[in-house]
């Protein structure tokens, strides 16, 4: 039954046309995701417009690969520039940079891409064997829990990337939440917060607002002429050394692919977690940390290998409880939902063939991101030689026509816009914009889902704390206020207060 | 965001816990309360006169700093490609005008490359939207 699946998407992979839009998809993503300030977010919302009027399958092929080549392709400038290209390749810089610095550019760019292409293998292996089973939990949700969950993926995106300051995150992903309450409810068709326009009676579109939100700020602050970069040089490749060095550091890629996965699956927190999480394992694992930061090829290959590994991670998630796992698995999962495929719990009884689908795509745009990454490298670099003056205004108006090109309507530009301006007042304030995407993915799934609980238990909020699954979250989230609420240093005190006393 | 919600369920019928206005009152709620522990903090930390002084020191600096006027100019610009030209002008007028235009202003390239990055971009993006994928332009 499987093979049936395998083959039919082999069959279409493996077509002179689709294995063209891939490779152009994977380099577009390198491109994107080497050029400091254009995000994976970006990438995958920018195609998402695009590519709107290709047949389903070839979208989302072009979709995930360009996600992949996105958050590899971020590694090139941090090694040779040490400006990261994406949030992803943050820990990459750390000891990238000093390796190019060495006259080593070549290797470290062979180390994390070759990183990147097994952590996006054992992710996709990740897809493959945990998709099924965890969209065999989520069968067992009801109402209650969908809400709790949705609460729940706000709560911890909002907790891990704040930066430290989680009231932040929350209140970013709440400002979220709101947002997606506007236009018809789902339940009884009223209009909320549209202020009778009638574009807005259909709800705010997910791609404009996430072109604007991701998109609008880098741009605005490309526009800064002192942003002009400097012709950069890169050496040679380095394989037969560069394989050896992967060789040693079997258990480090190994720890870094569970962590890029573990990362990846919880909501909303994405691939510069994962990537600074395995660098911080990695480190810690180390018998000589000190080199750490000097150009230690394991930091290089932990970091990388995490957050490419993230990547399968965060569409576990999505496939099985439409949750996206990060902020470009949130473009993505409103991709899916615009080609008219319904990712979530009823995806393996539905077209259980998809899970093998995404993998493959998965895989071979893996392969051809590795192949394109290591031969083009040379090429690819020379784009960060161009000003951000020239590209901003090109992004801009590509980023215009993404929005215009879903609907065809002029409004949406507005709106992209609008969030645009919203997302740079999130920047310049030092809210996160990852929860605000993910309140607005996860808005109508709670929205929904509180008012059918509710309905079901005549108004009884009980249920919320009594049925097992949801017992779990409940517990989760309290503890997650809590801890952030510094509720438990209090108590701390007033024990040691007490004793004191005594 | 209450008060509107309380409308909304007046306005359905039926129970507050079954109306469109639940999640709006349950969000402005909450919404109110982080609100509180952030202008709590903030206060306790800082006081408020500290947090006004802060906040005009960081205002001057704004001001006078060449990035912030680049950054406001740039996204004047972009405001009115985005609510003049665009919604007004075929795709390649308003795009040429707001490409060249804007580098212009940004000192980016000489003035022929100007003209020809201009050119090459609004060209390629019609080639490729409207006469390979047939995908009508803003």
């Amino acid at each position: 039954m499987e093979w049936q699946y395998v083959s039919s998407v082999l069959e279409f992979v493996l077509q002179p046309m689709s294995l063209f839009v891939m490779a152009i998809s994977v380099f577009f993503g390198m491109v994107v995701g080497m050029l400091p300030g254009l995000t994976a977010t970006m990438a995958v919302a920018l195609l998402t417009g695009l590519t709107y009027r290709l047949a389903p399958e070839m979208a989302i092929l072009s979709l995930v690969a360009v996600y992949i080549g996105a958050i590899s392709g971020g590694c090139q400038s941090a090694i040779l520039m040490n400006i990261p290209g994406t949030p992803a390749s943050a820990a990459t810089a750390v000891d990238g940079f000093p390796i190019g610095q060495r006259g080593e550019g070549g290797l470290g760019i062979f180390l994390a891409t070759t990183s990147s292409f097994f952590g996006t293998l054992t992710g996709t292996l990740c897809v493959l064997l945990l998709t099924p089973p965890l969209s065999l939990l989520a069968l067992k949700f009801g109402a209650y829990e969908f809400f709790l969950l949705a609460l729940f993926g706000v709560m911890i995106c909002g907790q891990l990337t704040a930066g430290g300051d989680p009231l932040k995150g929350w209140i970013s992903g709440i400002l979220g939440l709101i947002v997606a309450q506007v236009g018809l409810d789902g339940m009884n068709a009223y209009p909320r917060f549209s202020f009778g326009l009638v574009d807005l009676m259909a709800g705010v579109p997910l791609i404009p607002v996430m072109i604007g939100l991701f998109g609008f700020p880098e741009i605005v602050y490309g526009l800064i002429s002192s942003t002009a970069r400097a012709q950069i040089k890169t050496s040679s490749l380095e394989f037969k050394k560069g394989f050896g060095i992967l060789l040693k550091n079997k258990l480090n890629m190994l720890r870094s692919s569970v962590i890029g996965v573990c990362v990846g699956i919880i909501p909303g927190v994405g691939e510069d977690v994962a990537g600074w999480l395995s660098y911080w394992a990695e480190k810690n694992a180390s018998k000589t940390p000190e080199r750490f930061g000097k150009g230690a090829y394991e930091g290089v290959i932990a970091a990388e290998t995490g957050n490419n590994s993230c990547v399968g991670g965060a569409i576990i998630p999505v496939l099985s409880l439409a949750v996206p796992g990060s902020a470009p698995a949130a473009v993505l999962l409103a991709a899916l939902w615009l080609h008219g495929l319904r990712p979530g719990p009823l995806l393996m009884s539905e077209t259980p063939g998809f899970v093998y689908t995404i993998s493959i795509y998965m895989t071979i745009s893996a392969f051809t991101m590795v192949i394109l990454g290591l031969l083009l490298s040379k090429i690819t670099v020379r784009i960060l030689a161009v000003k951000s003056t020239i590209l901003m205004p090109i992004v801009y108006v590509l980023c215009t026509v993404g929005a215009f090109v879903i609907d065809n309507n002029i409004f949406d530009i507005y709106l992209m816009f609008a969030f645009g301006v919203v997302g740079l007042l999130l920047r310049e304030m030092s809210y996160p914009a990852a929860p605000f995407l993910l309140g607005i993915i996860l808005g109508p799934m709670a929205d929904n889902n509180l008012r059918r609980a509710l309905i079901l238990s005549n108004g009884d909020p009980a249920p919320f704390f009594m049925r097992p699954i949801s017992m779990i979250f409940v517990a989760a989230i309290v503890l997650l206020a809590l801890s952030q609420l510094n509720a438990f240093g209090r108590l701390k005190k007033l024990l040691a207060h007490d004793e004191f006393k005594e | 965001m209450i008060f509107d919600s309380y409308r909304m369920a007046s306005d359905v019928g039926g129970a507050l816990y079954a109306s469109p206005g639940m999640m709006p009152m349950v969000l402005a709620i909450l919404l109110l309360f982080t609100g509180f522990l952030l202008f709590q903090r903030t206060v306790r930390h800082n006081g408020v006169g500290q947090n006004i002084k802060d906040f005009m020191a960081w205002a001057h600096v704004f001001a006078k700093s060449k990035s912030a006027q680049e950054m406001l100019t740039g996204g004047l610009v972009l405001a009115l490609y985005t609510f003049i030209l665009a919604p007004r002008l075929p795709f390649w007028i308003s795009t040429s005008i707001f490409m060249a235009f804007l580098m212009g202003i940004l000192n980016a390239t000489a003035l022929w490359k100007n003209a020809a990055i201009t050119a090459a971009v609004v060209g390629s993006i019609y080639v490729v939207f409207q006469m390979i994928f047939h995908v009508p332009l803003p």
